[in-house]
């Protein structure tokens, strides 16, 4: 599933990076100008004190003060505080109040689904993070949509003529969120080719990444027949959707906590099929992890398609069929390279 | 002779019409502040329950208000974002001078108003919430010796404005 060979579509209308530069102050914007013409960044990263640094194909460079890639780090456009001070005061719409919740956990997303993992000084009561204080660094995640990335999937990740129930695995930046994204555009739209007819999908999309939503609209393409709770916390969201919308699907990002695997299984004794994404190397890693393991475990997903970097973001490991056999046992893995 | 005493009336007139406006510009700082006051009071609803970004909120309030709080709030919506005006506070600011022209405050008002610009939408909501307040505090200070204000010198203005046209209209006769 190389990327390259599916279409990009963005998310906001405007060119690669304009819809990133305009949160960044005009020093550093007029630097990520001329990257798109150099190379398909995925991570544009600012520390305080420290060199402009862009990763690109898995490679990690310096950015210069004319926005070429540099190898000496002193070559480099030196962040500074005040520059991250300026970037997220343009990134929240001059509001850090409006956005405090997300960064209290730790990031921030902007209109097109661009994450931005935000590092720094923040403030703590009663063993949680309340605020964030003072930023000290910004990886900015450039989001681009590959329309088509689950067309391959598709009948694998069906059964008696319904969607099974899939979890993606990946490490981050492998393209959890782009595979989630896609297979929810299939769900609900239907492959009219192999008479696949459209479901009604409910996406809770808590960090606003799958389907960067503009005031409750979706700005990716996640299907005509797609319901959205955007920003929400997932296992409140997923029971809202369950009470309200009648889905068929249920498909949300990064699941993590016990709320949510319970939400999960609230969803999967209604006869709702689900999909997510979760944080591991392979199927025996996921196992490994408190709440998500005992989904795994107990049987709650049918598909466990597996993602790597190996050959690009993207590349499919794996399939792994966790279809509970005679028993309640797991029936096997399969690898399928798409 | 009618046209003398026409004259002199028109002197008298002027007089009389000069203190009324000293006194509408004394009232004006008034229904300035207090104005300001509502609009900031709108701002705390903005932030407090709806957790909208100023320059949002500040586009929309402006068309609820009129005068100098309506040209305050629509200077700072349009000016976030534009050349150094990345943060709300320098947004704020721009605005501030940009509205200078056509506000009856005292410089005093116009530092009160400044102290928001280090604080707006810089921090999170009950920070916001305490400096808006604060800011209220002392502009409701402001209004209230300014409607005292107005309310003595403005009848002062008035009966010297009227005085000294009929004692200009004496020394005329």
């Amino acid at each position: 599933m190389p990327r390259s060979e599916h279409e990009s579509v963005p998310a906001t209308g405007k060119s690669e990076s304009k819809a990133i530069a305009e949160y960044l102050p005009p020093r550093l914007s007029a630097v990520l100008d001329s990257l798109d013409r150099l190379c398909r960044w995925e991570e544009l990263r600012l520390r305080a004190g420290q060199p402009l640094t862009v990763c690109a194909e898995g490679q990690t460079h310096y950015v210069t003060p004319k926005g070429e890639l540099g190898l000496m780090p002193e070559d480099a456009v030196a962040v500074t505080r005040r520059d991250l001070t300026e970037a997220l005061s343009l990134m929240t719409g001059g509001s850090v109040y409006a956005k405090e919740d997300q960064l209290a956990r730790g990031y921030l997303t902007l209109p097109g689904g661009h994450r931005v993992g935000i590092a720094g000084k923040v403030v703590s009561e009663g063993g949680q993070v309340r605020r964030l204080l003072y930023p000290g660094s910004m990886n900015i995640r450039h989001c681009r949509a590959f329309r088509g990335v689950a067309d391959g999937l598709v009948d694998s990740l069906r059964r008696r003529g319904r969607w099974t129930s899939t979890v993606i695995i990946s490490p981050p930046g492998c393209g959890k969120t782009t595979l989630l994204r896609d297979l929810v555009r299939r769900a609900s739209d239907g492959v009219a080719q192999k008479s696949i007819p459209p479901v009604q999908v409910g996406l809770v999309d808590e960090r606003s990444e799958v389907a960067a939503c503009d005031q409750g609209i979706p700005t990716f393409d996640v299907g005509r027949h797609t319901d959205v709770i955007d920003a929400a916390p997932k296992a409140e969201a997923m029971f809202m959707l369950l009470r309200s919308m009648g889905p068929q699907v249920l498909a949300t990002d990064e699941l993590g906590r016990s709320e949510d695997a319970q939400a999960v299984r609230e969803a999967l004794n209604a006869g709702v099929s689900v999909f997510t994404t979760v944080h591991a190397d392979d199927v025996n890693q996921a196992e490994s992890r408190p709440y998500v393991g005992a989904l795994l475990r107990d049987g709650a997903f049918c598909r466990a398609v597996v993602l790597s970097r190996r050959k690009g973001p993207g590349t499919v490991e794996g399939i792994a069929k966790l279809d509970a056999g005679e028993g309640g046992q797991t029936t096997g893995y399969w690898r399928a390279e798409a | 002779m009618m046209l003398r005493i026409c004259g002199l009336i028109g002197v008298v007139a002027t007089g009389a019409l000069v203190g009324q406006l000293l006194f509408l510009q004394l009232r004006e700082r008034y229904k300035q502040l207090s104005n300001l006051r509502d609009g900031l009071r709108a701002m705390v609803t903005e932030i407090d329950y709806a957790r909208r970004p100023l320059p949002e909120a500040w586009a929309e309030l402006s068309d609820t208000f009129d005068g100098l709080t309506s040209s305050l709030f629509s200077e700072a919506a349009a000016a976030f974002g534009q050349g150094e005006a990345v943060t709300a506070g320098r947004a704020w600011l721009k605005a501030l001078r940009s509205v200078d022209d056509v506000t009856e405050l005292t410089e005093e008002d116009k530092r009160i108003l400044r102290s928001l610009a280090p604080v707006l939408g810089a921090s999170h909501r009950e920070d916001q919430l305490a400096h808006i307040e604060l800011v209220d505090e002392r502009l409701a200070r402001q209004a209230e010796r300014a409607r005292e204000v107005s309310r003595r010198r403005g009848r002062l203005f008035r009966a010297l404005g009227f005085l000294t046209g009929i004692l200009v209209a004496v020394i005329l006769l």
